[in-house]
């Protein structure tokens, strides 16, 4: 793909004030048939440029439609490594090779989009032992722990924990990949009180409204998520009311959930909609119920419908947003952030937003436009995510196959990382970019925490010695290219390899462990 | 090299750095092979802002006490702190609280009461009534809100201090213009500027920082062997060649810098290490983290902005009245601030305090010895640039409230924020767009401008 010389040299010249975030200003240096100037930029200087380039790119209409695919087609294994990666959190010990035998990445995509088709027993297994509250009925959780203070914290640590132990041992790690990504779409947040019922209601949330919709449709996820009552508390529309209604959900529903913000709809429009919601509750044993008597009568005349009063209105108002077509485009593009790029090709966007519209949000076909594009496994996009602290740490327990009795400490550790699951502070949910995370301080907790694991500090992990034997070799050579193929995907730097040398000379596979999980290729994806 | 590692396993000592870490690649020169750092920046003696945040929200009221107002003993029964007021309730005997100077209305905790001799000089300077604009009485947003500087803004994610340096920075800044002393960088230092925080991680750091060095940073050729067969285009010298969304290689390099400003700005710590105190810090985390910065700020290495945390004023029960918990967490906060301000001497001519908390409490108490989430609260400055003798804020009495049960909010904290960055560093945050928004100045005028030589 080209583009014109002009467009050229328009991009060359803009230079971005800050990357990310706050105050996005573009500044151009010069008028467009400016020359550049002469000066040689450093590397330095020119990896800058890029990034902020990049990074303001979405926001720039003279950006290219097309990405510039460029660099030879992904290798088979190569192809392998990126679908575990990218559709999973990571490969386990000998995975890779594995999936190259039996039937290579399409083998396994079709498998992952099928997942009652995959063998989860053994996690079923443990999920099933160690928290026995995820099978119990709305009904059942509120008779063992509403208003139990001690009960509630239990169940508040374990949530995370349950989360976190079925992403590192399911089989069906896309579908624990896109449980991630909806559960931040609709993000609930787990307060540590009784008085707030979502306490507990939250692992009713995971297991009726996330887990079951991720291979359904968005309108199914949107209805089911709208009517539970951990939403409705959570954004209070269950304190909405006729002449006192309630705008927060209204409004999230809108700009976090569907629309995205400020695409197409005004404050008037806010408002109407919160008149449609009310009267939208749960009743004393938390099943959803509709009180008329709160709910404000009249049609409401809400982007530019007319909608009648009553529940029905609700349900026409959410499934007009699930069908909407900035919806559509507004989703497309997150879910190209998250499985494609931190800054999706918006022509790739285009086209999932258009299978969206077309199957009426039908959620594996939306994957599947994803994962078969060109972009997808364009080499532009290999490894070119960086890791959450959620995916780095099931990445690195999936990675050294640790047994994982308990997954309270990584939790734990997941807070320090800024990331503590169902714990949100935003409705926003947790961001995927790599800006979003690179300032945390990540980098050092992940040191640490590679080089705890790999020393079996972490309380209720084992890697077992069995993994470290693995590598075990009379050759270091052969140790450090067998570690470097399983466990950074083959992609060592000459950082890896520098720190990899002296250590690697002593067989200290452990030691070696903790480098590359700790190392910069490590917390790629 | 050698002392650098030798200080990595023995300082505790880590580094956060901001996602565009690579900002600050330049602003720090090393001469070959020599740890000594060599500094473009001329002018090291710089203003500091501390800020000390008490976490959980503290009792405003448990504070700084109205004894001079009948409503107070009305309001607080089991809490109450006595000063001798002659006023209906009040009770001559157990002083909780010592009238601030020949205030006849106010009064401060005495476990604060060395405090005192500061607010007599103008030195030390309460505010009351300030806080958000924003109704939240969550401590997750409030807090968030207040260090981001952004009220009800989810869209602003960054912190006011790092958007401080991030606005300020040039192209060759000293390496610790920021830091916490915490595990976390706290979200005030959040941001696209490379902000240290210390850390108790000692083992085997050295592991981390030879993968991270600079060194390999500038080796890209050599770094992934076939960059070119790959398209990566990091060695092209063409700049024009701009992609599209973010490449691996990008990626990678954004993780290395981010590290490798880790790695340098422990090296600039390094220099402090052996820098005295000249004070005895309370045992505690508050007392260490202060420890730290003081230790930096006499360093003259050019830190302008630093964060330490004091946890667990959520008193919703076990409040305590003169000798209880709060009091006794009060004394050892004054404590603290003593030392430091004892460590920093004539420093404190361009060395401020700045305590604050996300938002005060009930001014009911709630019959469990404790108070609940509220809305205004306190904040207390601390520095010899300050134009103390009064109590700042708008305050007009108990019977002025909030829904019936907070303190108002008449001062937001934006505005002490402003005009402290505004006195201590000649900036103008409004035009700086430091707090999107936010347009108001001159609002307390708390401060004279600090005079740097």
């Amino acid at each position: 793909m080209t583009f014109g010389g002009g467009v050229l040299r328009r991009m060359a010249v803009l230079l971005v004030a800050a990357v990310g975030g706050f105050m996005p200003t573009v500044m151009a240096f010069g008028a467009d048939d400016q020359p550049l100037p002469k000066r040689q930029l450093s590397d330095e200087e020119l990896l800058r440029k890029r990034i902020a380039e990049s990074l303001a790119g979405l926001r720039d209409s003279r950006t290219p439609t097309l990405q510039t695919l460029r660099g030879p087609e992904l290798s088979d294994r190569e192809k392998v490594v990126h679908v575990l990666n990218r559709l999973g959190f990571g490969p386990r010990p000998g995975e890779v090779d594995d999936v190259v035998k039996h039937g290579g990445w399409q083998a396994w995509v079709k498998l992952q989009l099928d997942p009652a088709k995959i063998d989860d027993a053994t996690c079923d297994r443990v999920v099933s032992q160690r928290f026995p509250w995820a099978k119990m009925s709305i009904g059942e959780l509120q008779k063992n722990y509403e208003g139990d203070r001690e009960n509630i914290r239990n169940l508040r640590s374990q949530l995370p924990e349950y989360v976190l132990t079925r992403a590192v041992l399911s089989n069906r790690q896309f579908m624990e990949l896109m449980c991630d990504f909806w559960r931040n779409h609709f993000c609930v947040d787990q307060p540590d009180t009784q008085e707030k019922s979502r306490s507990w209601t939250d692992a009713d949330y995971e297991n009726q409204v996330i887990r079951p919709h991720v291979f359904g449709t968005f309108r199914d996820m949107l209805i089911a998520s709208a009517r539970h009552p951990a939403m409705l508390e959570y954004l209070d529309n269950k304190l909405s009311r006729a002449n006192n209604w309630n705008e927060n959900y209204a409004r999230e529903v809108m700009e976090l959930h569907t629309l995205g913000a400020d695409r197409g709809y005004g404050n008037s429009d806010v408002v109407e909609l919160s008149k449609i919601l009310t009267g939208w509750g749960y009743d004393d044993t938390y099943q959803f119920a509709f009180n008329a008597d709160w709910h404000q009568p009249g049609f409401k005349y809400w982007l530019g419908m007319k909608v009648p009063a009553g529940y029905a209105g609700g349900v026409e108002a959410l499934t007009t947003l699930a069908n909407h077509p900035n919806t559509a485009q507004f989703i497309a593009e997150k879910l190209c952030r998250y499985l494609v790029n931190d800054n999706p090709p918006p022509e790739l966007v285009r086209r999932v937003a258009s299978v969206f519209r077309q199957s009426g949000g039908d959620l594996p076909k939306v994957y599947w436009a994803i994962i078969s594009s060109r972009e997808f496994m364009g080499r532009d996009n290999y490894r070119a995510k960086f890791k959450t602290p959620f995916q780095f740490a099931v990445s690195a327990l999936r990675a050294t196959g640790a047994k994982l009795d308990s997954a309270a400490q990584v939790c734990h550790t997941l807070e320090k990382m800024g990331e503590p699951i169902y714990n949100c502070p935003d409705p926003t949910g947790w961001r995927d970019q790599a800006e979003s995370w690179m300032d945390a301080g990540v980098l050092t907790t992940r040191w640490q925490f590679a080089w705890d694991l790999a020393r079996g500090s972490v309380d209720g992990v084992t890697v077992s010695e069995s993994f470290f034997s693995r590598y075990k070799s009379d050759k270091p050579e052969q140790t450090e290219q067998k570690m470097i193929e399983e466990l950074i995907g083959g992609d060592a730097g000459d950082r890896e390899l520098a720190a990899l040398k002296e250590v690697a000379s002593n067989g200290d596979v452990p030691r070696m462990t903790s480098i590359l999980l700790g190392s910069p290729s490590f917390q790629q994806r | 090299m050698t002392s650098r590692r030798d200080f990595l396993k023995a300082s505790g000592l880590v580094v956060m750095a901001g996602a565009s870490g690579f900002m600050g690649l330049d602003q720090f020169i090393y001469a070959q092979d020599d740890p000594t750092p060599v500094k473009a920046d001329g002018d090291r003696q710089k203003a500091t802002l501390v800020t000390i945040f008490l976490r959980g929200g503290a009792d405003a009221l448990h504070v700084f006490v109205p004894y001079g107002d009948p409503l107070y003993y009305q309001y607080r029964k089991q809490l109450v702190l006595h000063a001798n007021a002659p006023v209906k309730g009040a009770n001559k005997g157990d002083k909780g609280a010592v009238p601030i100077g020949e205030s006849p209305y106010w009064a401060i905790n005495r476990g604060m009461a060395d405090l005192l001799p500061l607010i007599k000089d103008g030195t030390c300077v309460p505010m009351m009534n300030v806080g958000s604009p924003d109704p939240t009485r969550s401590h997750f947003s409030a807090q968030d809100y207040m260090e981001r500087g952004a009220p009800g803004q989810a869209g602003v994610t960054t912190g006011w201090l790092n958007r401080y340096l991030e606005t300020t920075k040039k192209p060759f800044d000293a390496p610790l213009r920021g830091l916490s002393a915490k595990t976390l960088v706290p979200r005030a230092l959040r941001g696209n500027y490379p902000v240290l925080a210390g850390n108790n991680h000692t083992e085997e750091m050295n592991l981390f920082e030879d993968l991270y060095s600079r060194k390999n940073l500038v080796n890209m050729d050599a770094r992934d062997g076939g960059a070119d067969a790959k398209g990566s285009s990091l060695d092209d010298a063409n700049p024009n060649l701009t992609k599209h969304g973010l490449t691996a290689d990008m990626t990678r390099d954004i993780i290395a810098a981010s590290g490798g400003n880790a790695v340098e700005r422990i090296k600039a710590l390094e220099q402090v290490e052996g820098t005295p105190n000249e004070a005895s810090y309370p045992a505690g985390e508050l007392g260490e983290q202060l420890r730290t910065i003081a230790r930096v700020i006499k360093a003259n290495v050019g830190l302008e902005v630093a964060q330490a945390d004091y946890n667990g004023w959520d008193h919703h029960s076990n409040q305590g009245g003169a000798y209880g918990r709060m009091s006794q967490m009060l004394k050892h906060l004054t404590d603290c601030v003593l030392a430091f301000r004892q460590d920093m001497g004539q420093r404190m001519d361009r060395v401020m305090l700045l305590v604050m908390t996300e938002f005060g409490r009930t001014v009911h108490e709630n019959g469990a010895d404790g108070t609940d989430h509220g809305r205004g609260g306190f904040m207390l400055a601390v520095g010899n640039m300050l134009k103390g003798g009064k109590i700042y804020g708008n305050w007009n009495g108990l019977q002025d409230l909030d829904s019936g049960r907070f303190q108002p909010v008449h001062t937001d904290f934006r505005a002490v924020f402003a005009e402290s960055l505004a006195g201590l560093f000649h900036v103008d945050p409004i035009k700086g767009r430091i707090f999107p928004g936010y347009n108001a100045r001159g609002v307390l005028e708390f401060m004279n401008p600090v005079k740097l030589s």
